[in-house]
């Protein structure tokens, strides 16, 4: 799994690329850590190269968004696809949280 | 079709995943059903692996086949997991509440979800001091 961090005004956008499962999540929860130390409130994650994500990967996600809400912040979500949507939807993620088609949508929202 | 019996931890995971996503090939399975049987592989042994053995450590098996269902036309693709920890019937346990909020979410509990979810038929049984989780799929 790989990440790449750009910052857009206020916003960070995320994405990553490749499996998130129960090996590579933990990958994940150290990036949130980053965020948190960088003040990041605003955090677009791009899903589109995402190729796969487990409930191990959820986890993380949810542990992510309960520390980032408890600032005063939030996670947004683009481009979902395929499996990785479909999981989503399967576990209330879609409607848990704001959920974009494209990241120049999320930046314009 | 051959079936694969190893330790039941993550790092047995790759050589079961390689060994179902061959049999799928080899079944000519395609489209949407391999990526569930990615998904659905990895949440039931991680599942086995964290709670059959008690961290003692164990086996698990995983079996793939090609079944005629009685009330379909068209063929399913099983996998069959066995482990020999206490009886556990997974698809009994408490399904979270997936309506509720960030703050409300309990964190965990969404792997035998997704597994119910994805599967189109799922059964547990228990034979003698085995558990046998079978997961169809339509093919």
């Amino acid at each position: 799994m790989d990440f790449s961090c750009t910052k857009n005004g206020d916003a960070l956008v995320v994405g990553i690329t490749g499996r998130m499962d129960a090996v590579t999540a933990p990958e994940f929860d150290t990036q949130c850590q980053t965020w948190m130390e960088n003040n990041e409130t605003r955090i677009v994650v791009d899903l589109s190269g995402l190729e796969y994500i487990s409930s191990a990967g959820l986890r993380s996600i949810l542990a992510a968004a309960k520390q980032i809400k408890r600032t005063g912040g939030e996670l947004i979500f683009t481009g979902l696809s395929g499996m990785v949507e479909e999981v989503f939807t399967v576990s209330g993620f879609s409607a848990m949280f704001k959920i974009f088609k494209t990241t120049e949508d999320a930046l314009a929202s | 079709m051959a079936t694969i019996r190893t330790r039941a931890d993550l790092s047995s995971l790759p050589a079961i995943r390689d060994y179902v996503l061959e049999a799928a090939a080899q079944a000519n399975i395609t489209g949407e059903v391999p990526p569930k049987l990615d998904l659905v592989l990895e949440e039931v042994i991680v599942n086995v692996a964290n709670h059959a053995y008690d961290h003692q450590g164990g086996e698990v098996e995983v079996e793939c086949s090609v079944r005629q269902s009685p009330d379909s036309d068209s063929p399913s693709f099983c996998l069959q997991v066995r482990d020999w920890g206490p009886p556990f019937d997974p698809l009994k346990a408490d399904m979270p509440d997936t309506t509720i909020g960030i703050d409300e979410r309990p964190i965990g509990g969404l792997g035998l979800l997704l597994v119910i979810s994805l599967a189109n038929d799922c059964t547990y049984t228990r034979q003698d001091d085995m558990n046998i989780l079978t997961l169809c799929f339509n093919v």
